[in-house]
């Protein structure tokens, strides 16, 4: 044990010297980050130009409709659109240039037909060089419609909605729930197989094998020192998240650490096993944010899988999902931290416990026979 | 100046050649663009904008059905918006309760009566609404139904009808459209990580004294350093383009050589500001890891990813600042036939950040030659 200490002191230490490897576990959550920022606003509020060419009471309700929040159960949600102008040949100029995705008219003699009980047509055209913002623009407008009819008209049919959770979670905080699971996962592949990686790449581990240290405190003291860089990055992630997007997990502490302390150490396993396996810095890192970025995407991170998986290759892949242990790191993430409900997440920690054993204990083998033969330096 | 372009030539062919023979250099190059490019293609390509829906349908009546038949009918450019999967309550439910469905809709059987009688039937909704995101788009796919209906059904409770317009006669797909930033993305990363590993390995290899003490002109140096990154990225993003076209559709567009110039050049642009990450870091650890994050933060924050004019009011506002935002856009435009007014500036843009980015490196190249 002492020796795991001392070792993982010495790595430590480098890391306060050599801060750079420390960023490197923190650079893919921070780009997530700054995505996740960008989506969740980009994908809520979406720009449109109007080209309003009638004055009245009638293009003013509108006008309001399409600018006021959502309400009700839709309150959590961001507004729909931010109108960049309503100035008819600015609206027209940056359609043209490529600079309003949408262009919405209200077309002369709006005020006059609807004033006049005639039905009037609201044209919507949409640059259309991506279908999910075609079709986001479309719907959009087709609320805004049915919102005005049913104030001057009254509604014909009403809708009465329940959901699983008594309020909708924001987009922003499942992202920044997954973030923060994925700071772990991500930190404990990079930060350990940075630091076993190192030895073969810096030429140290003949060093460290000739050391009076047993096979088992070196392997201890990469583990430590994966571990509690983890939680220094996971840390640093987390406080980006609060300081930026003021997240704050509804879940209790202790299950919360406990998740994310599971998901970590499945992460340092895997590390482990991907440093001895190339003994390599960079191309360590690199396999790191591959697996970081599938198992992110496949695990439900960016958005719930389960839900629209029917058939074909999504369904294999949702199904081929159930069998990665971050999964259940980011459906425990979710639940815990956005709901602060603990619905399955037995589950997910025993998952998640058993592999992260599995993994450390297969580093572990592979790290000592590793060290056991003959170090060969590599030349970078 | 015919020997400063026999010693590019001879110094890009050794360089050229080690990318050859280096399978993980090449891996380093391509892995980030094929990653996003195969992740594009499963998450956002697969099921279009059809979403697995639960309808439980207790009404018989001529009015119920024919909401029924507008919810299954109606669509984007696409594909349908709804994929009903379970039309049995207990299931539908139950599904939804497991997120298995994002929702369930429910018509009740009074729904003729109450529209007979002039009264208002309550179509019942039930979420599972752990991401507003999908929540809203669920929300908004039965609003187009409900304005649909109204509007067949009672069209003087619908005065104000949404005609619907497209630049293009077809949608590009968004996986279509994501494919053609990825390959921006790969000419754009491709030149900068080629170019500074390139560059800092004759000192990670202790091979850059040979090299600045050889007869030769520092621009010469340069000049074979952005050749072979050039064409690294280049064959990189062809490749890229090639699987864009079996995965996601991807075609060259109405102006392919405008393409290839605006390819060239972007690549030379980022090869050259690859190459002064290199000379100035020395050091490929450095070098790699900025080179894939100016990348991938570029590809979400400039255009990449979506346009940019559907971003948020400041990435807007920041927008015409970064260069490979003029990159994105004016790709994209090539790529799927629109106008590209910004194509002149972005030629403009990369050739200076070219002879720029080249004039740097020759600067440090000097001055560390003057140190032996």
């Amino acid at each position: 044990m002492r020796a795991a200490i001392h070792l993982a002191r010495k790595d430590l230490t480098l890391l306060l010297r050599e801060p750079f490897y420390l960023v490197m576990s923190l650079i893919l959550p921070l780009v997530f980050f700054l995505f996740f920022a960008l989506i969740s606003e980009g994908s809520a509020t979406q720009p449109v130009a109007i080209a309003r060419e009638s004055a009245g009471p009638w293009s003013d309700k509108l006008l309001e409709i399409i600018r006021q929040p959502p309400e009700g159960r839709r309150r959590l949600e961001a507004p729909y659109w931010e109108v960049v102008t309503t100035d008819p040949e600015t609206a027209r100029r940056l359609y043209a240039e490529n600079r309003a995705m949408g262009l919405i008219t209200i077309p002369p003699g709006f005020d006059a037909a609807l004033a006049a009980g005639q039905p009037v047509r609201l044209p919507i055209a949409v640059n259309n060089i991506n279908s999910d913002y075609t079709k986001n623009l479309w719907l959009r407008v087709d609320h805004n419609a049915l919102t005005f009819n049913q104030e001057v008209s009254g509604a014909l049919v009403q809708v009465q909605e329940e959901a699983w959770l008594p309020h909708d979670v924001p987009m922003m905080s499942y992202m920044m729930a997954s973030l923060v699971a994925f700071a772990f996962l991500y930190g404990g592949m990079v930060n350990t197989a940075v630091a076993v990686a190192r030895e073969w790449e810096d030429g140290t581990v003949k060093e460290l094998l000739l050391s009076p240290y047993g096979h088992g405190g070196v392997v201890g003291g990469k583990m430590i020192v994966g571990l509690l860089e983890t939680f220094l990055s996971g840390a640093i992630v987390y406080g980006a998240t609060y300081l930026v997007k003021g997240f704050v997990p509804a879940g209790e502490l202790g299950p919360i650490l406990l998740l994310l302390t599971l998901t970590a150490l499945v992460g340092v396993g895997l590390g482990a096993l991907i440093g001895v396996w190339l003994r390599q810095v960079m191309p360590a890192v690199q396999i790191a944010m591959v697996l970081g970025l599938i198992s992110f995407i496949l695990g439900s991170g960016l958005s719930p899988m389960s839900g629209v998986a029917w058939g074909g290759v999504s369904e294999a892949l949702w199904r081929f999902s159930l069998a990665l242990p971050p999964t259940y790191a980011y459906h425990g993430a979710h639940l815990l931290m956005n709901a602060g409900l603990s619905n399955g997440l037995a589950t997910d920690l025993l998952v998640l416990g058993g592999s992260g054993g599995l993994a450390v204990g297969a580093a572990t083998w592979s790290l000592a026979r590793a060290f056991s033969r003959a170090p060969k330096a590599v030349k970078v | 100046m015919l020997r400063l372009f026999e010693a590019a030539w001879f110094l890009a062919r050794k360089d050229l050649l080690r990318w050859w023979r280096n399978p993980l250099s090449i891996v380093a190059g391509s892995l980030a663009p094929l990653v996003m490019l195969i992740i594009s293609t499963v998450v956002f390509g697969i099921a279009g904008d059809a979403w697995p829906t639960g309808l439980v349908v207790e009404s018989d009546g001529p009015a119920a059905r024919r909401f029924v038949t507008i919810l299954r009918e109606s669509r984007s450019n696409i594909t349908p918006y709804f994929n009903i999967v379970e039309t049995d309550p207990g299931r539908a439910f139950d599904l939804a309760r497991t997120g298995r469905l994002l929702m369930v809709i429910r018509i009740p059987a009074d729904f003729d009566a109450r529209l007979a009688a002039g009264q208002e039937p309550v179509i019942q909704t039930y979420q599972y609404n752990v991401n507003s995101d999908m929540s809203k788009n669920t929300r908004l796919r039965l609003d187009h139904v409900l304005q649909q209906f109204t509007a067949e059904m009672a069209p003087d409770r619908a005065p104000l009808r949404v005609e619907h317009l497209t630049r293009l006669p077809d949608d590009v797909w968004r996986r279509t459209f994501i494919a053609g930033g990825v390959f921006a993305f790969a000419l754009l990363v491709g030149g900068m990580l080629y170019t500074s590993t390139a560059a800092a390995s004759e000192w990670t290899d202790s091979t850059v004294k040979e090299l600045l003490l050889a007869p030769v002109h520092p621009a010469a140096i340069v000049l074979g350093k952005l050749l072979a990154g050039t064409v690294e990225t280049l064959l990189t993003a062809a490749a890229i383009f090639g699987l864009g076209s079996l995965l996601m559709d991807l075609r060259p567009g109405p102006h392919p050589w405008l393409l290839v110039g605006l390819s060239l050049l972007v690549a030379l642009g980022s090869a050259a500001v690859g190459g002064v990450l290199g000379v100035w870091s020395q050091n490929i650890r450095l070098a790699h890891p900025v080179s894939i994050v100016l990348g991938v933060g570029f590809f979400f924050a400039a255009g990449g990813f979506t346009s940019v004019a559907t971003m948020p009011t400041a990435t807007r506002a920041l927008a015409p600042y970064l260069p490979p935002s003029w990159a994105f856009e004016s790709v994209q435009a090539l790529l799927h036939g629109l106008p590209a007014p910004g194509l002149s500036t972005a030629l403009l843009l990369f050739a200076a950040i070219a002879t720029a980015g080249g004039g740097l490196m020759a600067l440090r190249l000097g001055r560390a030659t003057n140190r032996w």
